[in-house]
């Protein structure tokens, strides 16, 4: 079992990658100084908030435009649950209940029809919070609270080195559910209705409760990010730093990171932490700066940063092999080929294959002959 | 009942502001098949220049800028076509519409990052004397502001829906490279029509800041209310975005004028989409099948 892990070249490459980067997870904070680990520790919240996208966006092909508004719900109804003593992960598991709750009462009358529907409720949501949800004194109200910082199994949340490694479990544990979701049945379907929702409904996909399942699993992620953003900043938030430009901002992060790959949330973390000291030296706006990134990225034709790099890895091992160029990546990721107006498809299934499975394959430009 | 007529007439002007924008969307969506979400933005950088640039900087009577705003306005929409939007189209309904996310973040930061976050008071060409009409009010603006969204509403419609143009934008949008093979002058009608839809953001833009002196995110917010009234007639219809910017605006004002809790109208706005949603069914017809 492990000896043939080992001989599978690409599985050990990315175990390797995995363990590093984990490592690095883990030790930087140890290496550098308390203002730093602020910004790891808003990059951490960041990245659970891109991974909810990647989710929604990457994996779905809907846009949320109101994903700042379910942030802001997490941090104001977390900080009232922390101020009643609740510990930490029942506070997280009750927010994130309550954020995929919101999230059916505006996925299930626009994801039932296709289009951008969505797109247009969760910014019509964004609008109403920030003008009028958030508002309410008995959500925030004009004055901030405070919002403790409990001890969560032992670990100090007091410094932000504390909360830092807190967020990273939970980040963790969350990008391994989106992980398994991802290569199970399930992912396989959703990947078929973002690539055509037509040839997944001739397949007999029932496509609406995935794409709203889709969203609540989204939404309860990105109110889950939110906790922890109240618990970092110690006060609540004013309304107008959940509103609808911040979600236009939060959309930059996996877009940037890589829209369709797990890494991409990660990366999409990162570069916030990166970015915001960069924007501070130079006097420019982060909003600004993301954009521009994200138009850049939008243009290059790749899938992000991560895709980029997955693209000019490939192209360098096939240089070296000395195999056939191919140009990998883009957005939506394509392998391209020739071919004499006869196509062949080879698809090697390893491990067993479970009746019922779903097998995702896609063809373009191809004219079929009536 | 003077109350109520007052908010009518309130909700009728700034809806006619909503439509404006409404029409900008439909039209760029009927060539382009994308909700631009930059239309607020855009209109709202073109104002910006309009105040600071051709009026602070320039020194220009009011009028001369209005009119070369509506050229700044046509050419953004024409550059965000030609540099932003038309490049990744084929990529994919997704892609493109988070390219114009990224657009509007763009814009409208940028019009921070130069100008400030400032609400400069929008000067219009048209007087502000009040019309007495009934027991209210309406400020010359104010009708003028209507009488030229009926004027370009009715203009664009009879553009769209009964000349050669309006077919050939419907051909573009359906299929461009047969458009092009059928010898239709395809990216000067993609360029035109963007054109008209920059044009009447901007015209958005100066008409709607001057009756409320507002930041750069208002227009966005605008824009939200617009796509509501567009979602009414799926993107795809003029007069009922038209009609239903109207109702939006009034719906607005009068959940604005009798319930005092500020963002109640931004409540009751958003109530009624999930509403308008909810009683909509799915389109099975072949024009209006896009996946975005």
């Amino acid at each position: 079992m492990l000896r043939s892990f080992w001989e599978d070249s690409a599985k050990r490459n990315r175990a390797i990658v995995l363990v590093l980067v984990a490592a690095a997870a883990l030790v930087w904070p140890l290496l550098t100084s308390k203002t730093i680990h602020f910004y790891g520790a808003l990059s951490a919240i960041y990245a659970l908030v891109a991974l909810s996208l990647v989710i929604l966006a990457g994996w779905t092909g809907q846009i949320s435009l109101g994903h700042a508004a379910f942030l802001g719900f997490g941090t104001y109804i977390g900080q009232k649950l922390l101020t009643a003593g609740v510990p930490v992960p029942i506070a997280v598991l009750a927010v994130a209940a309550f954020g995929a709750v919101i999230s059916l009462a505006l996925g299930i009358p626009s994801l039932r029809l296709r289009g951008v529907y969505l797109t247009i409720v969760t910014l019509a949501f964004g609008a109403a919070c920030q003008r009028y949800f958030f508002q309410l004194e008995s959500v925030r109200g004009f004055r901030s609270h405070t919002v403790p910082r409990p001890s969560v199994f032992g670990i100090s949340t007091a410094s932000d080195k504390g909360l830092y490694y807190v967020v990273l479990v939970v980040f963790a544990i969350a990008i391994f559910m989106a992980w398994n979701l991802r290569r199970s049945d399930t992912g396989r379907t959703l990947f078929a209705i973002r690539d055509s929702e037509e040839a997944a409904q001739a397949l007999a996909v029932h496509i609406a409760p995935y794409k709203i399942g889709a969203f609540a699993l989204s939404a309860a992620l990105a109110t889950t990010a939110g906790l922890f953003y109240g618990m970092l900043y110690g006060a609540t938030p004013g309304p107008d730093q959940f509103g609808i430009l911040q979600s236009f901002f939060l959309l930059a992060l996996p877009v940037v990171g890589g829209l369709e790959s797990l890494w991409g949330a990660v990366v999409g973390g990162a570069f916030l932490a990166t970015a915001q000291p960069l924007v501070n030296v130079f006097h420019i706006r982060l909003f600004l700066a993301s954009s521009v990134a994200l138009i850049l990225v939008a243009l290059s034709g790749y899938d992000g940063v991560t895709g980029m790099i997955a693209a000019l890895y490939r192209s360098v091992r096939d240089a070296l092999v000395g195999r056939e160029r191919v140009r990998y990546g883009s957005f939506v990721p394509e392998a391209e080929a020739e071919t004499n107006g006869k196509a062949h498809v080879h698809v090697k299934v390893l491990g067993e294959a479970v009746p019922g499975s779903v097998l995702r394959l896609r063809v373009h430009g191809a004219e079929v002959e009536q | 009942m003077t109350r109520f007529l007052g908010y009518v007439v309130a909700g009728l002007a700034n809806g006619t502001i909503y439509a404006l924008v409404a029409l900008g969307v439909v039209v760029i969506y009927r060539i382009s098949r994308v909700v631009n979400l930059a239309q607020g933005a855009m209109g709202v950088f073109a104002t910006f220049c309009f105040y600071y640039v051709f009026i602070g900087d320039w020194g220009l009577p009011v009028a001369a800028a209005f009119v070369l705003t509506l050229f700044v306005g046509a050419g953004l929409g024409v550059g965000v076509e030609r540099a932003f939007v038309g490049p990744v189209r084929k990529r994919g309904t997704l892609v493109t519409l988070v390219m114009t996310v990224g657009v509007l973040l763009l814009l409208t930061e940028a019009t921070v990052q130069i100008w400030g976050p400032n609400t400069p008071p929008i000067p219009s060409i048209f007087p502000d004397n009040a019309i007495r009409f009934g027991g209210t009010g309406v400020t010359a603006h104010q009708f003028a502001t209507a009488a030229s969204v009926l004027l370009l509403a009715g203009g664009l419609f009879y553009l769209l829906n009964r000349t050669r143009y309006g077919t050939a934008i419907e051909s573009i949008a359906e299929d461009p490279g047969a458009a092009r093979i059928v010898g239709l002058p395809v990216r000067r009608i993609v360029t035109a029509t963007w054109a008209i839809g920059g044009a009447s953001a901007a015209l958005a833009g100066m008409l709607y800041i001057h009756l409320n002196t507002l930041d750069q995110i208002s227009l966005t917010f605008v824009l939200i209310f617009s796509l509501v009234a567009a979602v009414l007639g799926g993107f795809n219809s003029l007069p009922v975005a038209v009609l239903g910017s109207l109702g939006v605006g009034v719906t607005f004002s009068l959940a604005q004028g009798y319930v005092k809790t500020p963002g109640f109208a931004e409540l009751v706005v958003f109530l009624a989409l999930l509403v308008v949603l909810l009683l909509r069914q799915q389109q099975t017809s072949l024009e209006t099948v896009a996946e975005f």
